[in-house]
């Protein structure tokens, strides 16, 4: 094909052509393999400039976004700086009294203790689902622990519920490695359906099974992120849970 | 940038179906829906940086759905992101051969009812294949292409763009562009043997 024969398929392509040659490069497309080859050739170089332009908007976009992220992250050590600056001239003549207070928390801290602070049982009856209570509720109202696993194990389809209660049961019995199955479960399950069904539940309490499972670093991550959500049905439990309390007990799990 | 106004799923398809609303309704994509799609890529082995390219990719996918008016509302936008971010991340691992991952998806997975987003993703892999092609040309080139094909604008708008001195400059170049793009796509084996097939 001569440079002007692929001009005028590129004009043709564009919309910005006469309506007789219109007929005529339509024709030659149908007709002549050449001048199709470059047609499919042409839509598709048109595909991929219009598929890089929306790909370079979004990662401008997207950058743009992190950037904000990264500022509004970064501007908390700031004020922790001029904050830790003032604080060491203040250290500096009560070294003592904290030292001793630093003592006084490590060795009282523990995570029996902790857990006891943060565990409240969940009651099925002030929340929901009471109305037309099966066996697992039953059971689970009746605090008859083995007998909530034992239905949920026998129940053929489970859902965030069923998840959720047997994950508490198992939490009363101290099995936290099953409780945390259970709990992750209905968070798969949710980030997979982009519902939210038992979701701030199980958040809370898969970061409690976590801590007694002396897995505080993981714990650590979740209660942040339900601190960072005012939203949360944990919210407050979640704010009363010191990060502080939570690297003690970590040390203290490391020796 | 700050998001001036939040968006419901019918007010979001309209701002990105709008060119004026795009840059907002992606902030507002990013702001509401990355830390879910960011945590399901990382549950899956994904690193954080495999996350927020995956999400990217999300985006871009989930946009050119809608302006191609293939989204028919018949899930949630945060589901039917998910089911996407899913489906690019297994063909990612599929590729990258990472089976072990692979296997504890498939496992996880298995009992799940979940959305096929497949039939709106099929010519996903060709477009992100085309459009790196793009990079392959000059700087001035890929500029002219992109100001023409994608921000849509007339032969005089984008002499403010460009440092050309007239409209048939700017006219001559995107024909010399448009045709050395073609003869990269003509390079490629693949995009080559898909052409053939197209005009049989």
């Amino acid at each position: 094909m001569s440079n002007d024969q692929q001009n005028i398929l590129i004009d043709f392509l564009d919309n910005n052509i006469g309506n007789l040659q219109f007929l005529e490069v339509g024709e030659s497309i149908l007709k002549n393999k050449e001048t199709a080859q470059q047609w499919e050739c042409l839509k598709l170089a048109v595909k991929g400039i219009e598929y890089a332009g929306l790909r370079e908007r979004v990662a401008l976009v997207g950058k743009e976004w992190q950037s904000q992220n990264q500022v509004f992250e970064k501007s908390k050590p700031a004020i922790v700086r001029n904050l830790y600056r003032n604080a060491i001239r203040v250290a500096a003549s009560i070294f003592l009294l904290v030292g001793s207070a630093a003592v006084y928390k490590y060795t009282t801290v523990t995570s029996e203790g902790f857990l006891n602070k943060s565990y409240t049982s969940y009651d099925l009856n002030t929340s929901r689902g009471a109305v037309n209570a099966d066996k697992l509720e039953r059971a689970y109202r009746d605090k008859n622990w083995a007998e909530v696993l034992s239905v949920f194990n026998s129940l053929d389809s489970k859902n965030n519920k069923s998840y959720f209660l047997a994950g508490m049961a198992n939490m009363e019995l101290k099995k936290y490695g099953p409780a945390i199955t259970n709990f992750e479960q209905i968070i798969n399950t949710n980030t997979r359906s982009g519902d939210n069904y038992f979701g701030d539940e199980a958040q809370y309490y898969l970061a409690l099974s976590l801590i007694a499972n002396h897995e505080e670093s993981k714990a650590g991550i979740i209660i942040n992120q339900i601190k960072a959500n005012k939203d949360h049905l944990y919210y407050n439990q979640a704010n009363e849970i010191s990060n502080l309390d939570l690297k003690i007990i970590q040390i203290k799990d490391r020796k | 940038m700050k998001v001036e106004r939040k968006f419901d799923d019918i007010e979001l398809i309209a701002a990105i179906r709008d060119k004026k609303t795009l840059n907002q309704a992606i902030l507002f994509i990013y702001q509401q829906y990355s830390d879910t799609v960011s945590s399901f890529i990382i549950h899956y082995g994904g690193s954080r940086q495999d996350a927020q390219d995956i999400f990217q990719e999300t985006t871009v996918a989930f946009i050119d759905i809608v302006e191609n008016g293939k989204f028919r509302m018949e899930a949630s936008i945060k589901t039917f992101l998910v089911s996407i971010a899913r489906n690019i991340w297994f063909n990612d691992l599929r590729k990258k051969e990472r089976s072990g991952q692979r296997e504890k998806m498939f496992e996880n997975n298995r009992e799940q009812k979940e959305m096929d987003v497949s039939q709106f993703i099929g010519d996903r892999e060709l477009k992100q294949q085309l459009s790196e092609l793009l990079s392959q040309l000059g700087e001035p080139c890929r500029k002219i292409l992109l100001l023409f094909y994608y921000e849509s604008l007339s032969m005089k708008e984008m002499l403010d763009h460009l440092p050309y001195e007239n409209e048939q400059v700017v006219r001559n170049k995107k024909y010399k562009c448009l045709l050395q793009l073609t003869e990269i796509i003509k390079g490629h084996p693949q995009l080559a043997k898909q052409i053939s097939e197209l005009i049989k």
